[in-house]
């Protein structure tokens, strides 16, 4: 009811943040209360293992990994690039114009978005979510299952491989090096 | 059935927004991050609300493949951010410019 208007506003407003604040610590914060409250949006949709797994994974791994680069990297908010006038104010107006003329078409023609019934099943009581959804995961789409666990495997590693930098202050062993040492490289005659 | 259309004007406006941000911050790495972040948001929202409308669970099922791989390019862009920002000392986009492209 007036709750889900509440919801969806807040999320709005923190998502309008998000693109405007200059300080980058607060626009990632406003991010993370936009899923908090597109979170429970969906539980109004019936989607509670979506919204559990949003606030765990999205906002819990994800947002805090935008939070950890932001701080560690002290990024300092530039003030000075001035925002084009012109250029911007046209920008504002494709997608605006793009905004109203979608919404005229979906009040208009929504019932062809709708399917045939007309009154939907209301679930029992001991309907559980996460079980009915994990039968249709593991069962008719375990190959796109195992497709995106291999592909966070490579996401892993990409990132790994991005940002190594090698051993810096600190000692370590070179063995290969150590074990091709020979008497011909280490010891010379001198006369 | 009530909430279908909200919420699926929300995903829309969400989106909008988006690519607001995205217009508008095109030079500041992190903001495009964020605003991709917003887009994949309001994209798994309208899929969560044509699932709640059909009844059928593989809308949601597709919001879980679209969390997962919005996440793996979130830490791969961030990887690249920390790259970009430990050489050239800025998050200006048009510091990638060795390419000459």
């Amino acid at each position: 009811m007036v709750l889900f208007y509440l919801f969806s506003l807040s999320a709005l407003l923190c998502a309008v943040g998000v693109v405007l604040f200059k300080n980058y610590v607060k626009a990632v914060l406003l991010l993370v209360l936009t899923f908090v409250f597109t979170s429970g949006i969906w539980i109004f949709l019936e989607a509670e293992f979506l919204a559990i797994t949003l606030i765990l994974v999205y906002v819990g791994a994800v947002m805090v990994l935008f939070l950890f680069v932001v701080m560690m990297l002290d990024i300092p908010s530039d003030k000075d690039i001035p925002y084009n006038l012109i250029v911007t104010s046209t920008m504002f107006l494709i997608p605006t114009t793009l905004l109203f003329v979608v919404s005229d078409l979906l009040q208009n023609f929504y019932f062809w978005l709708l399917p045939n019934v007309s009154v939907l099943v209301d679930k029992s009581s001991d309907y559980s979510n996460i079980k009915v959804l994990g039968e249709l995961l593991y069962s008719c789409y375990i190959f796109a299952f195992e497709i995106v666990g291999l592909l966070l495997l490579v996401g892993l590693i990409v990132a790994v491989s991005l940002t190594y930098r090698g051993e810096q202050n600190r000692l370590s062993q070179n063995i290969s090096f150590q074990v091709s040492a020979s008497p011909k490289n280490r010891v010379t005659l001198v006369d | 059935m009530f909430w279908f259309l909200t919420s699926l004007s929300f995903s829309l406006i969400l989106f909008f927004i988006g690519i607001f941000g995205l217009f508008i911050n095109r030079r500041n790495v992190i903001t495009l991050l964020m605003c991709i972040e917003l887009m994949l948001l309001a994209a798994n929202t309208s899929f969560v609300s044509f699932s709640y409308v059909n009844d059928d669970l593989r809308g949601q099922l597709f919001v879980f493949f679209i969390l997962a791989v919005a996440a793996v390019e979130a830490a791969i862009g961030l990887a690249i951010l920390v790259k970009l920002f430990r050489d050239y000392r800025s998050i200006n986009v048009e510091s990638l410019n060795r390419l000459k492209g």
